[in-house]
């Protein structure tokens, strides 16, 4: 039964772990199968045009936050601005100072200010990046301002330019690449999304961060997948593999250490094209065909 | 807070190893004889205690003030949603407003304003806090609770713990931040006096080390750069140290090493069992710190 949108997220809770060599490599494999496009929500520091490289065809800035700008003129120095203020950005010396890489534009000061002396101000919270990558398929891209937390509504308009040009171009699948952690990107990038790839590597510290996740997609029913990567790091694999068994948890499957992804990274290439023999890219590849099994979209 | 040693540890890239610095550097702090206030801001994924192999307590809970409508009370007028800075509270004239937790900042605008008191105070947990202490190191840290998106709420939460602390229990203090450069980071770098930048020898590494240099610009701050597995084949290292000596950094390597894998697997500092890697913190220690 055709659906109106399939899209992957790849997602880690804790960073460093594989995703973006496990993106780029699947958007290789899909690309070779299917019409995929790419899409990197990791709005904070992106990194697939890297190993992609983009052909940028269109870059433009967006206008999703405001600022509190405190009207000199009009201020008493209250203080009730400052006291309000939930982001702890509005600092009080003589005269309340906004600090501007702390404020959210919640407007929680403008409305609470008795001589309306404060006002927002639009101004441009990042850059929403359309383009191809030298493979030829399309990848939406974004850049957020250093210090800007509206991260998850910049996260929304990749993931809504990416399902714009995949309904234009009748695409199988959106591949999107997360952000590391669990708050507001990352929930930006789960919601309403066909099916989560969890990237994790045996160690206590991902797997508490792959478990975070876990609580997110059970709570949005996502259905997931689990990739262990670099599993014959450690001597913890054992422990993580029973962890995840015990709560039903699907392993996709395991991609071994392999110095081959960092050399293939360093050449700015997926490692399934780098080095298409190497361990990581053998490995990559079956998960691939599981994953398509598991999709069901062979 | 002029004599006290603040220094946060930050990078772009998550992976790169910023945990595993903060806590190394807090555990050999430890070890000569400081006592350090090791403050966990990664508010996603606070693992520090992990690392640590030490047993964390909850310190608090971390509660935002939400709406609670007394339907007996509320006519309808509709001032609460008028005032209401994120959408929370919705509805039509003449009918009790709905309520929409997610978006509720906790600002209790609408409870001042409702002209018949008929919103009571109502809460919402969103985070958690910890304490916990190894050695001469005291540990904070607060985490997101999984499914909330309001990670600078938990950071400032986290931020106003800090500032109850008594500082002058301790020698140094060491902040481990998010990775990126979003809010919840500059609320910890804020907290720092100087920031070592982590980062690893891979174009992903420089192109997030350069996002993070933007950062500390803003602030104002002093940095020194830290090259992680800098060791490990890449061609991109030279480009690091290129650009860290434009800005006048000094640049510290961390070789790759196995043993810091299974330091992480068993909860022991890596500087505790490995010499090459101490030495190498130590360093950290002489340049940064000044201490012999």
């Amino acid at each position: 039964m055709p659906m109106e949108k399939l899209e992957i997220t790849v997602i880690s809770g804790k960073g460093g772990v594989g995703k973006t060599t496990v993106s780029s490599s699947l958007l290789y494999l899909f690309h070779n199968r299917m019409k995929v496009v790419a899409a990197d929500a990791d709005v904070d520091t992106p990194s697939l045009h890297l190993i992609l490289s983009i052909e940028v065809a269109e870059k433009k800035p967006l206008f999703l936050s405001s600022r509190a700008k405190i009207r000199e003129e009009l201020c008493s120095s209250c203080g009730i601005c400052a006291e309000k203020c939930p982001f702890g950005a509005i600092e009080m010396g003589e005269k309340p100072m906004v600090i501007e890489y702390m404020c959210d534009g919640c407007s929680v000061c403008e409305k609470a200010c008795p001589l309306n002396a404060v006002e927002l101000v639009p101004f441009a919270s990042g850059n929403l990046i359309v383009g191809r990558t030298r493979f030829g398929f399309p990848i939406v891209t974004a850049q957020l301002e250093v210090g800007e937390h509206n991260s998850g509504l910049l996260v929304n308009e990749v993931r809504r330019k990416a399902f714009e040009i995949y309904k234009e171009v009748g695409g199988d699948v959106i591949l999107t690449d997360g952000a590391p952690g669990i708050g507001c990107p990352v929930i930006s990038s789960l919601s309403a999304t066909e099916y989560a790839v969890i990237v994790t590597e045996p160690t206590p510290e991902a797997l508490q961060g792959a478990d975070r996740i876990l609580e997110i997609t059970r709570h949005f029913r996502i259905p997931s997948g689990i990739i262990i990567n670099k599993y014959n790091m450690s001597g913890f694999l054992e422990k993580m593999v029973r962890h995840f068994e015990l709560n039903g948890s699907r392993i996709l499957g395991m991609i071994p250490l392999d110095f081959s992804v960092v050399e293939s990274i360093s050449n700015a290439r997926p490692v399934v094209e780098h080095k298409p023999n190497s361990g990581a890219a053998v490995a990559i590849k079956s998960i691939f065909d599981e994953l398509v099994e598991v999709l069901d979209i062979g | 807070m002029a004599e006290l040693n603040a220094v946060a540890v930050t990078g772009g890239k998550g992976g790169a190893g910023k945990s595993t610095i903060a806590v190394n550097l807090a555990a050999l702090l430890s070890d000569i004889g400081y006592r350090v206030l090791l403050v966990d801001a990664d508010v996603d994924n606070p693992n520090d205690y992990i690392y640590l192999g030490m047993e964390r307590r909850e310190a608090g809970r971390i509660v935002i003030r939400t709406p609670a409508i007394d339907q007996s009370l509320c006519d309808g007028c509709l001032e609460c949603v008028r005032i209401c800075p994120t959408h929370a509270l919705l509805g039509k004239k003449g009918n009790v407003p709905l309520f929409f937790e997610d978006s509720c900042l906790g600002c209790s605008l609408c409870a001042e304003i409702c002209p018949r008191k008929a919103i009571k105070e109502g809460k919402k947990e969103i985070g958690t806090l910890y304490d916990g202490e190894s050695g001469k190191i005291k540990m904070i840290s607060a985490a997101i609770r999984p499914g909330e998106a309001r990670s600078p709420l938990i950071a400032h939460n986290l931020v106003r713990f800090f500032r109850q602390i008594d500082k002058n229990q301790f020698d140094k203090i060491i902040i481990d931040t998010c990775p990126g450069v979003a809010n919840p980071v500059m609320q910890a770098l804020r907290l720092a006096d100087h920031a070592l930048i982590v980062t690893e020898p891979t174009p992903l590494g420089l192109n997030t080390m350069k996002l993070s240099l933007k950062a500390i610009e803003k602030l104002n701050m002093s940095f020194d750069i830290v090259i992680n597995r800098a060791d490990v084949p890449s061609g991109i290292t030279e480009a690091i140290e290129e650009d860290a000596a434009k800005r006048g950094a000094r640049i510290f390597r961390i070789p790759y090493d196995e043993e810091i894998i299974e330091a992480a697997v068993n909860g022991v500092p890596v500087v505790r069992r490995n010499n090459r890697i101490r030495q190498v913190f130590l360093e950290i220690l002489r340049e940064v710190f000044s201490i012999d």
